[in-house]
């Protein structure tokens, strides 16, 4: 679960358009328009890669009267076909009651729920979860590993906000795990689903 | 016993970190106890930030550069050296500089080419411009000099465990040169499997990459993935040697150059077993002990005695024994509740931390979880009450006005009047006399220990004959 203190507010006077903000924001709440930029105050999560990007000071955080919460919540996972959850889960490498963020400690199951529920794409499978909203560098490969194993492909966007690479332990050929045995790849993988 | 506290290195002006108004070095109470009173046995450094001369490290870099094959590079070549964040804090950064600086010298003065400098940095946007700023690095490499992070644009290699993403800008060169440092931070990750490799993925790789090092592996595993980046066509094609800041706890005991990188690793392995090995076994064996976070960037990699707090609060198990397949990873979730070795647990000899100086950013949640934790000053809490990285951190932590304030809270809460400093130290630990006494009369064992017992299966585990070193 997500927990947003903050909204990113941009200073019209200092903001030139460039789009630097745009680009950086993973969930897709600020869009450029006549050189200015927006932001949807309901689809940021003061991740602050906007107003540490800026070269001209133009964001700042303002704290919100109180907390939201973002996150799918248990009833809407239990409407899901768990069968299908967990083989989408499985099918990524993961398992449903995982974390799968340690900055929102949102699990897998929350993440696959909303890809069940229609994201096709990480920014949408952040609106809802919150997750690669913290540090964003651990959590967003498990992210495209979900979307793949239900969409089958993934389309990323010209500006490389994410790119497709999902490689996992369970990509590694068999002729690699016996060549470097010190890193006990097969044992790893018995012990993570036996 | 303890000597007057040596003062610790000082701390590069951020905006993503605050001020240090006290050092914990200045609390009364606090002394200093070197590395080699404890272990004698280790080589000594040519340069630490209380110690030695940069000449000393230029000297080292050129003489090492020496023997380096340096024919493939044309004048008319494009050659990216490439530096990593953390060599910017070791030794208050300086001697990072000066090997950086010396190996352009060189390899401009032996190809005739014009060496450009990239900086890999961990996720803040204004990171590099800092670190270029403080050291005067543009004046340096005169103009030619970039950062990176893990955003930037991407470029899809081939390796023999599938496709990945690299960094684009920091191999748009003909030829690289990895200018990177050996400190054994986050050993509970890599486990000493290919330290020297590491930065391939978690500093030169895309975002994507980075987190499956992290999140689709295991420990013991994922030193596949940088392995397989450095084997790859792509990066094979590019490189042309390697340069390493080499360390043992005392501080840069030398420059180590070589156009066989797995070389200078099996250097790094074999000297990281005989040295931080002991000290890390040291940290596991103590008894209590409040920790300070007391200067430089994320807490995890702040050192004392050469040794980061992350490597001490994850010391609980022997990250080096590779029999043991205890995890930290997106992943260990998943055999938590059935095989309990499997997991990593924080040191419980730790019983309270203060957060005098050190920067948010970084996933370290637990902390203020597992022992009572207290921020110095409003400015500091400020800081990670915004973190979104830590967004529960500041509901679990409580604020003191003043080191001292925080330091005897947290000597009360904890029950110890001993006390430890991460202030960026090698050579010294920072610490109270009563720590100091512990370490002094515990050392012998440990030595014992480590030189009979688990350096020899350590030194095995890794396809190295114990006799032969």
């Amino acid at each position: 679960m997500k927990i947003v203190r903050y909204r990113a507010e941009v200073d019209e006077s200092r903001c030139t358009g460039d789009k630097l903000c745009e680009r950086m924001c993973p969930a897709g709440a600020i869009t450029v328009v006549d050189k200015l930029a927006k932001v949807d105050p309901d689809r940021c999560m003061a991740c602050l890669r906007c107003e540490d990007i800026c070269p001209h000071e133009a964001v700042a955080m303002v704290k919100l009267p109180g907390p939201r919460f973002v996150g799918v919540d248990i009833s809407e996972i239990e409407k899901m076909d768990v069968t299908e959850l967990n083989a989408i889960c499985l099918e990524a490498g993961l398992k449903a009651d995982i974390p799968m963020c340690f900055c929102t400690w949102t699990l897998a199951k929350e993440a696959t729920t909303a890809i069940m529920q229609g994201a096709k794409t990480p920014e949408e499978v952040i609106r809802k979860t919150g997750v690669c909203t913290g540090c964003g560098i651990y959590c967003v490969g498990s992210v495209l590993k979900l979307l793949k194993a239900h969409w089958g492909e993934l389309h990323p966007p010209a500006s490389q906000l994410w790119v497709d690479s999902t490689i996992s332990m369970w990509d590694v050929p068999g002729e690699v795990e016996e060549k470097y045995p010190e890193y006990h790849l097969l044992e790893d993988k018995q012990a993570l689903f036996e | 016993m303890i000597s007057p506290a040596v003062a610790p290195p000082a701390v590069m002006p951020s905006k993503y970190g605050p001020r240090a108004e006290m050092r914990a070095a200045d609390l009364p109470g606090m002394g200093s106890l070197a590395v080699r009173e404890l272990f004698p046995e280790f080589p000594a450094e040519i340069y630490s930030h209380h110690s030695g001369d940069l000449a000393a490290v230029a000297k080292a870099t050129r003489d090492t550069l020496g023997s380096v094959d340096m024919s493939m590079i044309k004048p008319g070549h494009k050659v990216n050296v490439l530096s990593c964040e953390h060599g910017f804090y070791m030794f208050g950064g300086a001697a990072y500089v000066e090997m950086l600086k010396t190996i352009k010298r060189v390899v401009e003065e032996r190809t005739g080419c014009k060496v450009r400098l990239r900086l890999a940095m961990y996720r803040g946007f204004k990171e590099a411009d800092e670190v270029i700023e403080h050291f005067g690095l543009e004046e340096l490499f005169e103009g030619r000099v970039a950062g990176a992070g893990p955003w930037d644009k991407g470029l899809e290699i081939d390796t023999e465990i599938g496709p990945v993403y690299v960094v684009k800008k920091l191999f748009d060169a003909d030829w690289f040169i990895h200018a990177y440092y050996d400190d054994p931070r986050e050993i509970y990750f890599h486990r000493m499997l290919n330290r020297g490799l590491k930065a391939f993925t978690m500093a030169y790789a895309r975002v994507e990459t980075r987190s499956a090092f992290h999140f689709s592996f295991l420990n013991r595993g994922g030193a596949v993935l940088p392995r397989a980046i450095f084997n790859s066509q792509f990066i094979q094609g590019k490189h042309a040697f390697s340069c390493f800041m080499r360390t043992t706890p005392n501080g840069l005991t030398g420059i180590d150059a070589d156009n066989d990188l797995y070389a200078i690793d099996r250097r790094i392995t074999i000297s990281h077993l005989q040295t931080y090995g002991k000290v890390v076994r040291l940290m596991a064996d103590l008894d209590e002990f409040v920790a300070i976070w007391d200067g430089g960037r994320w807490g995890y990699y702040i050192h004392a005695g050469g040794v980061c707090f992350g490597v001490v609060m994850n010391c609980g198990f022997d990250a080096f024994d590779l029999e043991q397949p205890a995890a930290l990873s997106g992943l260990d979730d998943l055999i938590r509740n059935r095989d309990p070795e499997y997991i990593m647990d924080m040191n419980k000899a730790i019983k309270a931390v203060v957060i005098n100086q050190s920067w948010p950013g970084i996933v370290i949640s637990d902390v203020p979880k597992l022992a009572p934790t207290i921020l110095v000053g409003q400015e500091n809490a400020e800081l990670w009450r915004r973190d979104p990285a830590n967004p529960y951190f500041m509901d679990y932590a409580v604020t003191a006005e003043t080191l001292p304030a925080a330091f005897d809270f947290a000597r009360r809460v904890g029950g110890t009047d001993k006390a430890l400093a991460f202030d960026g130290s090698f050579g010294y630990f920072t610490l109270t006399e009563p720590l100091a006494e512990e370490m002094l009369r515990k050392a012998p064992a440990i030595r014992k220990k480590v030189d009979e017992e688990y350096l020899p299966m350590w030194l095995k585990q890794r396809g190295i004959e114990p006799a032969g070193v």
